[in-house]
């Protein structure tokens, strides 16, 4: 077991049990809208604005926000803050490209799954193959990166051992995911996107009361410095450039937020679901720089001694706040973590369950769907527990895949497919494959010492794929231009 | 209003492809050269394919309205290139701070945080109606869709 700095109270205990017990419930409630393979795996065209805004936020904000995040400005400064500042207003501009286009493909054609559209828009079997392919695998490769995080977690919030803390965390989790599926998972993300957001005030309140808000004590500080406080940080500068950019337009390649574009019951719906869930996401990004700048200030004061592991940054500033705030703030991590495990899974079991099989030429009836749908959740889940722990060198390597490697396969497929008339089969074909094997040779080149990129290699991969969809789109037309079929004009009009 | 239309959806994505290019090749060539200028000018790349991308989306049946056009699509990028230019002149330095922020992290926080949910979010809200997706066009667009099968 970790050393423990937060000691589980029984107002923790208790404010994490009624948490599990509401989100519990709520699935089980959503189970009324999970009756088709449209509100199973996809939710579509079921919810207002206020909860796919929330949900959308919630899922998004995952354990790396809430853990990961303060944990690199504790070594790093401000450089991985512009990962969190790109993505909250990134959600607006996200729904201003593409939202209305996506919401409308829910009329166009019968929407459960992101490769449905794809298969739709491209009339190709193989681009909803490839895309499920890759959607599958970055799902199940950042589930398994989020594991030991969230067995860390539940380690500190009840002391139990990091096994039963992935057990409990899980367990639950998966009791409302078998019953109702995406819909589920959106009722039950909006309920812990307010759980996070009360964790956020926690948050702001702790930060003052703890340092005033003076960063000068860090500047002037040997251990830290000038570099600490300023706007790069003291890694290098170049990956600004990848964090600005990927994080502000591949929120928008995001399944956590495509996905949500098609839930919204009506199109008026966009309006409030849009700014929410950027808002709500920029206020959540505060627990990443407040946190993160908390835990430098204890060290750069003397008040805390230096740590190792940059994940119990996190952990050491909330061992300075009180009972109440102790409480409030644990539980918003926990919500962080099981909002987008709940996503993943059911993201991960209709790719395999509709999408990959479909584009096989295996359609499923749609009763029959389900149930396999509810099987492979549960298979789903536990090979991210299985690949999680033991998996070794693997999850480090596939555990990069994750906002890159989702950003790189529905770029081209989404925006630019629903932008450009011309964007066609070949081309987007090409700009898969080219993402689906980049994305696992570059991490692979890079863990074996072979050839590391001097920044992100999902830098390198976005714009691979979206430069070769674009050359051989200029010189292909299917399912583009002319061929564009009669029913997807409309779309283009919006 | 200016037209948005297929031909200059064909320049502005080649466009982008053009920019991402130059934004790999100013990471790539700028950190092995040490180069934080050429980084820098990546940067302002950032900041312009951000506009393209809302030229497109941000278009109404292919026209996109001026005022639209001057914000947020440009005042996006222009306040991404103000966040840019501070850290990048302020990068490392001990300066006073300014509302107690460095000021390569005010820059951030100020124009690139603020000032991109003042852009693309306030003008979300305040354009939705108007410009993102009027009730008649949403009604015009289910008519239409209402004339063919659901696509299969």
């Amino acid at each position: 077991m970790d050393e423990q700095l937060i000691q589980p109270t029984p107002l923790i205990i208790g404010y994490t049990v009624v948490f599990m017990l509401i989100s519990i419930g709520i699935g089980w409630y959503a189970n009324k809208y999970a009756k088709t393979a449209e509100g199973f795996f996809g939710g579509t065209k079921m919810f207002g604005g206020l909860v796919v805004g929330l949900a959308s936020m919630a899922a998004v904000m995952s354990a790396f926000g809430f853990i990961g995040g303060p944990g690199l400005v504790y070594k790093f400064g401000f450089t991985s803050i512009w990962m969190t500042i790109a993505c909250g207003p990134g959600f607006a501009y996200g729904y201003w490209v593409i939202g209305k286009r996506m919401r409308a493909m829910a009329e166009v054609t019968d929407v459960a799954t992101l490769p449905d559209i794809a298969r739709v828009r491209f009339q190709s079997q193989a681009v909803r193959g490839i895309l499920a392919i890759g959607l599958c695998l970055a799902a199940i490769a950042y589930l398994s990166s989020q594991v030991k995080g969230g067995a860390k977690l539940m380690n500190q919030m009840l002391g139990v051992s990091e096994e039963w803390g992935v057990v409990i965390m899980f367990g639950s989790t998966l009791a409302y995911m078998l019953v109702s599926g995406m819909s589920g998972s959106i009722l039950t993300d909006a309920f812990q996107g307010l759980v996070m957001l009360i964790g956020v005030l926690g948050v702001i309140f702790a930060f003052f009361s703890i340092t005033g808000g003076d960063f000068s004590a860090i500047m002037n500080a040997p251990n830290f410095g000038a570099s600490f406080v300023d706007g790069a940080g003291t890694m290098p500068f170049q990956l600004v450039i990848t964090f600005a950019v990927v994080f502000f337009i591949g929120v928008m390649g995001q399944p956590t937020m495509l996905a949500k574009m098609y839930a919204v019951k009506s199109h008026k719906d966009l309006k409030l679901a849009g700014w929410l869930g950027g808002v709500a996401y920029g206020a959540t990004s505060l627990v990443w720089i407040l946190v993160g700048y908390g835990a430098v200030y204890l060290v750069a004061t003397g008040a805390a001694p230096a740590i190792k592991d940059l994940d119990k940054a996190a952990f050491l500033f909330v061992s300075k706040t009180g009972g109440v705030l102790q409480a409030l703030i644990m539980a918003a991590l926990l919500a962080a973590i099981v909002s987008t495990a709940s996503f993943f899974i059911s993201l991960a079991s209709g790719a395999l369950t509709r999408d990959l099989l479909g584009s096989l030429g295996h359609e499923m009836a749609v009763d029959r769907q389900i149930v396999v749908g509810r099987y492979l959740q549960i298979v789903v889940m536990l090979l991210c527990i299985g690949f999680g722990y033991w998996g070794g060198r693997a999850v480090a390597i596939l555990g990069t895949l994750g906002w890159g490697f989702f950003a790189s396969v529905t770029l081209p497929t989404f925006m630019m497919g629903l932008l450009w008339k011309r964007c066609s089969r070949e081309g987007v074909l090409t700009g898969l494959t080219f993402a689906v094997i980049a994305n696992i040779a570059l991490p692979l080149l890079e863990n074996f010492k072979v050839y590391k990129l001097p920044y992100p290699y999902y830098l390198f991969t976005i714009a691979g794929a979206i430069i070769l969809t674009t050359v051989v789109s200029l010189f292909t037309d299917g399912s583009a231009g002319k061929n564009l079929p009669k029913e997807m004009e409309p779309v283009f009009k919006l | 209003m200016i037209s948005i239309g297929d031909k200059a959806r064909d320049f502005l994505m080649v466009l982008a492809a053009m920019l991402w290019a130059f934004i790999v090749y100013a990471s790539w060539e700028g950190a092995l050269s040490k180069n934080n200028q050429l980084i820098y000018f990546g940067l302002l790349a950032c900041a312009a394919m951000v506009v393209v991308y809302y030229l497109m989306g941000a278009a109404l049946n292919q026209k996109l309205s001026m005022t639209v056009l001057v914000w947020p699509v440009l005042l996006n990028g222009i306040t991404q290139a103000i966040a840019f230019t501070m850290i990048y002149m302020t990068k490392g330095e001990k300066l006073d701070f300014i509302m107690g922020m460095h000021p390569g992290f005010f820059g951030a926080m100020m124009f690139f945080w603020l000032g991109n949910f003042l852009t693309s979010t306030l003008s979300y809200v305040v354009f939705f109606d108007k410009s993102v997706l009027p009730d008649e066009t949403w009604d015009e667009f289910m008519k239409e869709v209402a004339i063919h099968q659901k696509l299969r």
